[in-house]
């Protein structure tokens, strides 16, 4: 704002308008990996789940006991024993090294249903979103129905009739999960069949089946994600209260749901050493529920 | 005043002036020197930028602008609407009493019954889960101590006011249940439930019907005339203005820009950007299409370091360029009590109504 | 009014039809032998079929629904073998339990759910929406089970005031019900409370951003009043959630039940899974899956009395 007269006619509007635009907007995902890296939260959240996922992996080569066989000398020991830091647990085995393996199942129990229920209820959801009518009134009826249970009984209902096994828990989260994110995927799809770009496509002659796999899914894509990863926190904690009530692995496999129902009756004797597998449960849970609401902010998605 | 004879609020502070003993010379509001700024990730962005002007009773005075100008934010901001983040400076002073210096207590007593607001869209304006009578009523009751029973009789006499056919069944009505011209018929009855001396009205006529609309300014003239009360009239549209006002300000990236009559803004506009919506407004008998005003809608968050419409003007020169110009005078308004008011440099050389075409 | 109380009640009854069917396909059709507990190790394939027979899954599918969905209609929920009762006997009592639970954690997490929620909403980007904001997220991803177990260590293992489980009875006066009452309570209300409060400050934030707030302010009402006119317009989605929020402590009470030893539906499950008695996890999740549907069923009627825009175009 200078009030000295200018040397040189029209600097004053030049400058202005040269003035930092940038060149080119940035895109919507460009914007969202921004807002993404600035939420400490969401970074700070992710980098737990990261270092919890890769000691899973690792623990073969992390951990110096054998997670399966213990000692019965050495049962019940407290937090901070010699050689072993968190413990041993009521067959004598080394906690830490139970609970890093222990990770690789929880989380599998975990992540597993939430993909594949994610792949189904999105294929499910767009085709009844797009082709709207009898198919999307078979498929959205009856997938109301699963929405007549409380998620928790009905994933202890079919993993019941299931029988036990870590394998037939990830089939009933599975279909736990299929109906709401059909629900999502349904709703998302409505809204972008109506617009102008799907309509062009179609007037180029592009098949049915093309326009869902190109246009559909590339535009459902944001809410569903963040529908998705809002479950997996959920997710991981059903998966443990299988495991928790039997109907998960098998003994002597370390789960961290399984861990803490057998640690169940040491609380009067070892109490802090029975409430640690449940602090890994909460802190993956809170990590994923953090870095969802993260995703969520920096999608830029209402809900 | 005589329709409403005896029911001045009796909540009212007791050293409110009324109108009849304000001396005539003493404006009803005076605006001075008011500023709105709200925080932003990149600092304080100003929304009203040191807006002054008087409103006599009786008056209407007309702001004119585009979205962006800060009239509507003006306007929430002399009634205390602004979020408690925002920075505010300047005087409001209302029958002698300065609203910004004003604790939110005594501003929430003073609003709905010396000063009352109607809305741009009557369709969200309303609360959706409660019928008409509920909502006058409350608003009476707030502002008197009468019983419910007079109250709903007091609501029956306000619909009526604001011609609201079959009132008694309107009463009794849910705002989904009304069309868009009778919900903002509403609006109009709840501001004036403690016949206010001051009604601010932001764009009310925009969001209806064009054949409403005239119905609903029609009410407006009526009631002011009826009412003798203040009236800022906001709005976007020039024909609108000049069909309601007394007076005319013209808004541009939170200031006035010009500022007189209705004729004065009509038949001699000197600001660039007033000359621009004139020519955008459709006149009888213009064959070709009004040219709209080049550019778009200033970004507050980054105005020029002069004259905001710079970017935009036709005939902006460097001078423009360097600094703010001043509101000023215009030479054609004479010695005698200037009234048509300009903010731009060359408004006395380039822009003489003899220079126009 | 009475038109929506039918509508909407109408509307349920294909949803309470689907629930009975897919109970019945989940627990008839999929693998897992019915038989595999009745049967003396040693039964021959003709000692198989005959109780096959006995049991009618000898007939045709649509035929076995029918007959199943028409004794159930009738009440009865089938014959637990483990047991040697009927299964309705022991749903009966279980049910009065679980409600009492469900019941209480239901009205401790509504309430302060809604009350943190609006706490944290009328007073939104302040410390405390934060700290609201935090714990909630803190609460929704805390397992339940873990919870109660950890309320076992501190308050019956270690500072010994609360039984560590089982059921108080009233006869016995209301502070040992009350004892008993308190841990499973707190333990299974914890995810509704975070669930509520979330719901609730979202409601109250964006109620606050409606235009008719700025009428009521303009209106010169009191901030308490305005309050109000929010409260009851933020009201329908914390309704939603709060008919959902109960049917997810009837599913959890599974956990929490086990974990207290509280004689409800949902020690019954447990007990009847491990057993594989599947009559009676079949009932037990058919009394609780039809609880929740005419639970929100009466959150439907609820909301109508709240949002005259259903009552009076429904």
């Amino acid at each position: 704002m200078t009030s000295a007269a200018p040397t040189f006619t029209g600097t004053a509007a030049e400058a202005w308008r040269e003035r930092d635009v940038p060149a080119r907007p940035e895109s919507y995902l460009q914007a969202a990996r921004r807002r993404f890296m600035q939420n400490r939260v969401g970074l700070a959240a992710l980098g737990v789940l990261g270092m919890l996922v890769l000691s899973a992996i690792l623990a073969p080569w992390l951990t110096t006991h054998d997670p399966t066989v213990g000692v019965p000398a050495e049962r019940l020991l407290p937090i901070g024993s010699a050689g072993h830091v968190l413990g041993t647990d009521e067959q004598g085995r080394d906690m830490l090294t139970r609970l890093l393996y222990g990770g690789r199942l929880s989380l599998i129990a975990g992540l597993v249903p939430v993909l594949i229920a994610t792949s189904i209820g999105t294929t499910l959801g767009a085709v009844a979103g797009y082709l709207g009518g009898w198919v999307a009134a078979v498929i959205m009826r009856t997938m109301d129905m699963f929405y007549a249970f409380p998620t928790v009984l009905l994933a202890i209902a079919v993993s019941a009739s299931l029988g036990p096994g870590l394998k037939n828990v990830i089939i009933a989260m599975t279909i736990v999960y299929i109906a709401p994110i059909a629900r999502v995927a349904e709703a998302a799809t409505r809204k972008v069949v109506v617009a102008e770009f799907i309509e062009a496509a179609r007037l180029t002659g592009a098949s049915t089946v093309r326009i869902l796999f190109t246009q559909v899914l590339a535009n459902i894509f944001s809410p569903i994600f963040v529908y998705a990863s809002g479950l997996v926190g959920l997710s991981i904690v059903i998966a443990a209260s299988l495991s928790f009530l039997g109907l998960g692995v098998a003994p002597p496999a370390a789960e961290w749901g399984f861990m803490l129902n057998a640690l169940r009756g040491t609380i009067y004797v070892n109490p802090w050493v029975a409430a640690l597998p449940g602090l890994f449960i909460f802190a993956v849970s809170i990590s994923f529920n953090m870095l969802a609401d993260a995703i969520r902010d920096a999608l830029d998605v209402k809900g | 005043m005589a329709v409403f004879a005896g029911r001045r609020p009796r909540t009212l502070p007791a050293e409110a002036p009324t109108l009849e003993a304000a001396e005539r010379d003493t404006p009803l509001l005076q605006v001075r020197d008011l500023v709105t700024q709200f925080p932003t990730r990149n600092g304080w962005l100003t929304a009203v930028n040191e807006v002054s002007y008087d409103l006599h009773a009786g008056k209407v005075l007309g702001i004119l602008g585009e979205s962006g100008s800060g009239k509507s934010a003006m306007l929430r901001t002399i009634l205390g609407l602004q979020p408690r983040s925002a920075r505010i400076s300047g005087e409001v002073v209302l029958n002698g009493r300065d609203l910004i210096s004003m604790s939110a207590r005594e501003r929430s007593e003073i609003r709905g019954s010396w000063v009352s607001m109607v809305f741009q869209d009557p369709m969200t304006a309303l609360d959706p889960v409660f019928t008409v009578e509920q909502q006058l009523v409350e608003t009476i009751r707030r502002h008197s101590e009468m019983s419910r029973s007079e109250a709903v009789e007091r609501a029956l006499e306000l619909l009526t006011l604001v011609q609201i056919p079959s009132p008694e069944t309107r009463l009794k009505a849910y705002p989904f249940e009304l069309s868009g011209g009778m919900r903002q018929r509403v609006v109009i009855a709840m501001a004036l439930v403690s016949n206010p001396s001051l009604l601010l009205a932001d764009e009310p006529t925009t969001a209806l019907d064009v054949t409403v609309q005239a119905r609903v300014l029609d009410l407006f003239r009526d009631l002011k005339d009826r009412l003798g009360m203040g009236v800022i009239f906001v709005t976007h549209d020039l024909s609108v203005a000049a069909e309601i006002a007394d007076e005319i300000a013209v808004m541009y990236a939170g200031r006035i820009v010009e500022k007189g009559t209705v004729a004065e803004i009509v038949r001699s506009p000197r600001h660039p950007y007033t000359r621009g919506l004139i020519e955008a407004n459709v006149r009888p008998g213009q064959s070709e299409r009004p040219e709209a005003i080049k550019g778009s809608p200033p970004n507050l968050a980054a105005l020029p370091p002069g004259c905001s419409f710079a970017p935009r003007c036709p005939v902006a020169e460097e001078r423009c360029w360097e600094r703010i110009p001043d509101l000023t005078a215009t030479a054609s308004t004479g010695a005698t009590g200037s009234t048509h008011l300009v903010r731009c440099v060359q408004a006395s050389s380039v822009l003489e109504p003899d220079r126009r075409n | 009014m009475a038109i929506v109380i039918l509508r909407r009640a109408g509307m349920a009854i294909p949803t309470l039809l689907g629930v009975t069917l897919m109970i019945w396909m989940l627990l008839s059709i999929l693998p897992g032998d019915p038989l595999v507990g009745l049967l003396a190790p040693d039964a021959t394939q003709a000692d198989r079929d005959r109780l096959a027979h006995e049991m009618g899954l000898d007939r045709p599918l649509p035929v076995r629904y029918v007959a199943w969905l028409g004794e159930t209609l009738t009440g009865d929920l089938g014959f637990s073998p483990f047991r040697q009762r009927e299964v309705v006997e022991l749903i009966q009592n279980a049910w009065r339990n679980t409600a009492i639970l469900a019941g209480a954690s239901a009205v401790f997490g509504l309430t302060v759910g809604m009350l943190l929620g609006t706490l944290a909403g009328v007073h939104r980007g302040t410390p405390i929406d934060r700290v609201v904001t935090g714990s909630a997220i803190v609460g929704l991803s805390v397992p339940s089970f873990w919870i109660a177990i950890l309320l076992l260590i501190v308050f019956s293992a270690q500072l010994k005031w609360l039984p560590a489980g089982g059921i108080g009875q009233l006869s016995e006066g209301i502070v040992p019900f009350l004892k008993h009452l308190i841990m499973p309570v707190l333990a299974g209300s914890l995810t509704t409370i975070a669930i509520t409060a979330r719901v609730t400050r979202a409601s109250v934030v964006e109620t606050f951003q409606s235009e008719f707030v700025d009428l009521l302010r303009a209106k010169g009402l009191r901030e308490w009043q305005v309050l109000l006119h929010v409260g009851k317009n933020a009201i329908s989605p914390v309704l939603t959630t709060s008919g959902l929020q109960v049917g997810y402590l009837l599913g959890g009470s599974v956990l929490i039940e086990t974990i207290f030893s509280w004689p409800g539906l949902g020690q019954l499950v447990f007990n009847a899974i491990a057993q594989r008695d599947l009559a009676v996890v079949q009932a037990t999740t058919l009394v609780i899956a039809v609880t929740f549907v005419l639970l929100n069923l009466a959150v439907d009627l609820l909301q109508a009395t709240f949002d005259p825009r259903i009552k009076r175009t429904a």
